[in-house]
């Protein structure tokens, strides 16, 4: 039994090789649900380079990453994969398997398709190693129909007009926030967004081991966190349908990534008509106004890329806005280049505020963070969500910082 | 006339007679070697070369990208130490393979005492034996329900004492491995019983008839009689829990949905989670190693045990 | 000690009737084997009495109670089983002692009952080992032993000997007897081997089908079967069975032959009634062998084969195309073939009616 199994995966994963093989190019990608949107990237990027590019998915994540770690260690970098910006894109380049884009971005900026800003995103010690497959900003996405039976008028633009629409809304009998904690991975999300909103530069050195996760920067976003529970402005972090709580129009509104906007609309919550979005104001006036921002790098290899100087082709057909474009169609996504259309009403109005208020471009925690810390902090997050007392917070703050020290230390 | 002497056996004769049962043992042993090879071949390669391969890495600095030709010593089996939740882990495993043990044997053996004889009784048995052919996810994401906040447990709990109860037993952190480990007990009760109730059968009547006509009662009987000779049965079914108990694996990873804080790891999820959550292959095989010396540990000491109780029955 | 009664005996499994109705009294101090062919119900019998088996219907007395409810630890009895049925976990010392020891008797009184059965059965150097460690006959005193420190008022033995090989059954069986006459028991002994009733029975029950076929001394059983089922199954080897018609005067006819019967023994129908004649084998004597009987008929018939059991022969012969069997005491080698004249013992012959199988024999 055990070993037919294995006989049987041994044979699936010979007859995916001499498949990959009669290829002269394989982009390996992770993105479960973006397939109408890869297949028009890769058709594409075959076109643009004359070079015969397959796709190939392989989920879930943690599968994905072990099979691209192991090809690398075992010397066979695959030619083009997705990964993950911040150390997740740090620890890849160290390999030295991975080419070098500088020229394509010199180009694409020059062209007026990236500014500066996403070029950041995607460089390690100044240097850019990918470009993107998309970039999602986090906005508050919220209920137009919640916000006008509360009387509010306009997005909140400062704290205190937050807290008051907050209570506006559960005066009206919404819950004000949707803040589930499903798949293991949500808890950093309203951990990282206070940190942002009382220091950014703290929460900066959260990820890089030069701030403590239980000194005073962490206390206060910790103790506003707690705060906002007692009020009841969050839902019920047990709910495992992520988006039920917007959809039944229970909650108002919804921290989340912009390609959320594109799940609403399949249940039905046109963007636009019924969702808009805002940024969360920061807590005081002086505070940096910032965005978070997650980037989803692709990767080419160093070797393929000398050996078939047309990936580059294909490269750049992948930054251009067609391809944006392409991709935007197929899936709503938005790829972050600035002469592709907005794919929905979230992400022009999101495009619009971050041209009018150009606020500070922050990588998301998750891919900030040392990726070994990743699910260890995470759950830590997850369990105050669940337990959101004072007592609690202090113990996940306490338990953090030891799991980061140990880290640390071991670096 | 005399009885027969015993006719002098020469030294010639003896040698013969060795060198004919060593050439036959040969002859049999070369057989057997040819039907066994493709299986030992098998074994060797999906077995034995991997937990080799294993014990290999466990002693690199293989993590993510690197370090599969650094020599790391013993650094993983260090590290281990030094998890900040490890006693959450080692809790949680103990707490596994105790309820492992005794849970499903205990009710597995209720109900095979109970059911022996009912009317209906097949039914029962194939009843309580159907969880055992449903996939461990599946059975962890049918009770991942039953436990949700407005899940069957607690409508019925509220039903009971007439107010809602919307208790989150797969979010607290000191129900989360109870809960899992009774849904494992819903699983596994049913292959417990149906050992115990083969085991069972396996008792001769006769001697418990004796005793019933020695003047036991039913209690007795059970204790001095029907337990002492079900006891080898008892502890293969141990084994198999204890095995079940220290890898138990699917549930939890089903059911704890992103093991808030880790309070409901147990070791062979951590073993998963080091080494593909977070890429540290060595440190994920030495843990793999640790687990597996444990269970082969307490597996041979029940073996042994096991062995001496069927001796002293037979 | 105690007398036992059965009083209507009917065992009903679902709509099967496996005992049919049965009255039995079994006397205080005697030793009563229920025998029969397998199926008959004789063990069924015994487990009823034992309490293993509930009483469809009628009633059980004990030593003068009714013990229809009472459970078997309560009924003063012990049994030995086929299997012997130790415990087998446990030490011949604890498989003596653990009757007693669950009902709470003092380790005084469990000493000196288990050192007496084990002084009489001869167990001293086997108390520790465990039944697996004994051979055959030690379980079985084992057994038995179990059931004597019960001190009970009555024995039941379902089929003890017949795991035994040949030679120790009957050194048991003598055992057995032995212990019953030194303990003055009342003991129910089932077995299928008439030959072990014969030996042991103060009284024999013969059961047929779920009913008593015959209750009996052994010899008045073995002499006077009351019907042809009886005949058959007692005696080894089996009665000569064959269709006879009555003659004039007190003769029976059967093989061409007339056989001169006793005035008085039968009640005998007309002449020209067809009847079943019974002759056991070591009533028809070879010439030249054991004594000629003075009333009888002469025969002679060809030597089919001979068995020889050393003290005797068992030679078949055929007379006519009907098979017949004879006892041939200080036997001397007989050739298949060879032509042998016998005497049928006229006074030993049975009678049995053709349509009721039911002997013809005067009370």
């Amino acid at each position: 039994m055990r070993v037919s199994t294995l006989l049987a995966s041994a044979a699936i994963t010979a007859a995916g090789w001499t498949a990959a093989s009669a290829q002269d190019v394989t982009f390996y990608y992770d993105k479960s649900g973006w397939d109408e949107g890869f297949a028009a990237l890769i058709e594409g990027a075959s076109e643009a380079s004359g070079l015969d590019i397959a796709g190939q998915q392989q989920t879930p994540t943690d599968r994905y990453q072990a099979y691209i770690m192991s090809s690398i260690a075992g010397g066979a970098t695959p030619a083009i994969f997705t990964w993950w910006n911040g150390k997740q894109l740090d620890s890849l380049v160290e390999t030295g398997e991975i080419a070098d884009l500088t020229a394509l971005w010199d180009e694409a900026i020059e062209a007026g398709w990236f500014s500066e800003a996403e070029r950041e995103l995607f460089s390690v010690d100044g240097t850019p190693y990918a470009i993107p497959l998309n970039v999602a900003r986090w906005p508050v996405l919220y209920n137009k129909d919640a916000f006008e039976a509360a009387g509010i008028e306009q997005p909140p633009q400062s704290w205190d007009e937050l807290i008051a629409a907050a209570d506006a809304l559960k005066e009206a009998g919404y819950v004000p926030f949707n803040a589930p904690a499903v798949g293991g991975w949500m808890g950093f999300i309203w951990f990282s967004e206070l940190m942002i909103r009382t220091d950014p530069d703290a929460f900066v050195g959260l990820t890089d081991g030069s701030v403590p996760y239980d000194g005073p920067e962490v206390q206060r976003a910790m103790e506003i966190w707690t705060d906002f529970y007692e009020r009841g402005y969050f839902t019920d972090a047990r709910e495992q349908d992520e988006t039920r709580f917007m959809v039944n129009e229970e909650a108002a509104m919804y921290l989340i990534g912009e390609w959320t906007a594109g799940i609403l609309a399949n249940r039905g919550m046109e963007p636009g008509e019924q969702i808009g979005a805002f940024l969360l104001p920061p807590i005081d006036a002086e505070t940096e106004n910032s965005v978070i921002v997650e980037a989803a790098p692709i990767v080419f290899s160093a070797d393929a890329m000398e050996e078939m100087p047309a990936l580059m082709d294909a490269a750049r057909y992948l930054m251009s806005p067609e391809a944006g474009n392409a991709l935007g169609a197929a899936n709503g996504i938005y790829s972050g280049n600035l002469m592709t259309d907005a794919p929905n009403a979230i992400v022009s109005d999101v495009n619009a505020i971050i041209a009018e208020d150009a606020p500070r471009s922050i990588v998301r925690w998750w891919e900030a963070v040392p990726p070994e810390l990743q699910g260890d902090l995470v759950s830590q997050m997850n369990a105050f969500m669940l337990d959101p007392t004072e007592e609690n917070a202090q113990r996940v703050m306490d338990d953090m910082q030891a799991l980061n020290e140990s880290y640390w230390a071991f670096q | 006339m005399s009885a027969p002497l015993n006719p002098p056996i020469s030294q010639a004769i003896r040698a013969e007679a060795r060198k004919r049962e060593i050439a036959a043992r040969r002859r049999s042993g070369r057989v057997a070697l040819l039907f066994i090879a493709p299986a030992l071949g098998l074994v060797a390669l999906f077995l034995l070369f991997p937990v080799v391969f294993n014990l290999g890495l466990s002693f690199t600095r293989w993590q993510r990208f690197s370090g599969l030709d650094e020599f790391g010593g013993l650094m993983n089996y260090q590290r281990l130490f030094m998890v900040p939740y490890f006693s959450d882990v080692v809790i949680n495993t103990a707490m596994w393979v105790i309820g492992a043990i005794t849970l499903p044997l205990a009710f597995g053996l209720g109900l095979a005492l109970l059911l022996r004889g009912v009317p209906g009784e097949g039914l029962f048995k194939s009843l309580f034996f159907l969880p055992r052919v449903l996939a461990p996810a599946a059975v962890g994401t049918i009770w991942f329900y039953v436990y949700a906040p407005d899940g069957v447990i607690n409508s019925l709990a509220g039903a009971a004492v007439g107010q809602d109860i919307d208790y989150g037993w797969l979010f607290e952190s000191h129900t989360i491995t109870p809960a899992i480990i009774m849904t494992f007990v819903w699983q596994t009760l049913g292959i417990n019983m149906v050992l115990l109730l083969l085991g069972m059968a396996a008792i001769p009547r006769d001697p418990i008839e004796a005793a019933h006509v020695d003047g036991a009662s039913s209690w007795q009987i059970f204790r001095h009689i029907v337990w002492p000779l079900l006891l080898p049965t008892v502890f293969v079914v141990t084994i198999l829990n204890v095995i079940a108990g220290f890898t138990a694996f699917d549930l939890i990873w089903v059911m704890a949905n992103g093991y808030p804080a880790q309070r409901s790891l147990s070791l062979a999820v951590y073993m998963y989670y080091e080494t593909f959550s977070n890429s540290r292959w060595a440190f994920g095989a030495a843990i793999a190693v640790m687990l597996s010396a444990l269970v082969i540990l307490v597996s041979w000491a029940l073996t042994v045990m096991q062995s001496r109780v069927e001796e002293r029955i037979r | 000690m105690a007398s036992v009664e059965l009083k209507d005996f009917v065992k009903l499994y679902g709509d099967h009737v496996a005992i049919k109705g049965i009255d039995l009294h079994v006397e205080d101090g005697e030793f009563c084997v229920f025998v029969g062919p397998s199926g008959c119900g004789k063990s069924t019998l015994l487990r009823m009495i034992a309490g293993l088996e509930t009483i469809s219907h009628g009633d059980l007395t004990i030593g003068g109670r009714v013990v229809n409810d009472v459970p078997s630890r309560d009924r003063g009895i012990a049994m030995v089983f086929q299997s012997y049925a130790l415990y087998p976990h446990m030490s011949v010392r604890d498989n003596l002692g653990f009757g007693m020891r669950i009902a709470g008797q003092d380790r005084a009184e469990i000493d000196r009952r288990r050192e007496g059965a084990a002084e009489m059965l001869g167990l001293g150097p086997y108390m520790d080992r465990r039944p697996s460690e004994l051979s055959g006959g030690q379980r079985q005193r084992v057994a038995i032993g179990r059931a004597m420190v019960r001190e009970p008022e009555v024995f039941l033995f379902d089929e003890p000997l017949s795991n035994l090989d040949a030679k120790l059954r009957n050194q048991t069986r003598l055992e057995i007897k032995r212990l019953q006459q030194q303990l003055g028991a009342t003991v129910i002994f089932v077995t299928h081997d008439q030959i072990e009733a014969m030996t042991l029975a103060d009284k024999i029950v013969v059961l047929q089908d779920g009913l008593v076929a015959q209750t009996g001394a052994p010899l008045d059983v073995f002499e006077r079967p009351r019907n042809l089922f009886v005949a058959g199954f007692i005696g080894a080897p089996a009665m000569n069975i064959l269709p006879a018609e009555i003659g004039e005067g007190p003769v029976v006819r059967a093989l061409g032959l007339e056989i001169p019967v006793e005035d008085g023994v039968f009640d005998l129908p007309l002449p020209g009634t067809s009847v079943t004649l019974g002759i056991r084998s070591e009533d028809i004597v070879p010439d030249g062998h054991g004594q000629r009987p003075q009333t009888g008929a002469d025969v002679s018939g060809a030597v089919k084969f001979s068995e020889v059991l050393g003290n005797e022969s068992l030679i078949f012969f055929d007379v006519g195309g009907v098979e017949l069997v004879s006892r041939m005491q200080r036997p001397r080698p007989v050739r298949a073939g060879e032509t042998l004249s016998f005497r049928i013992d006229g006074t030993r012959i049975h009678l049995f009616d053709t349509e009721t199988e039911t002997t013809l024999r005067r009370d």
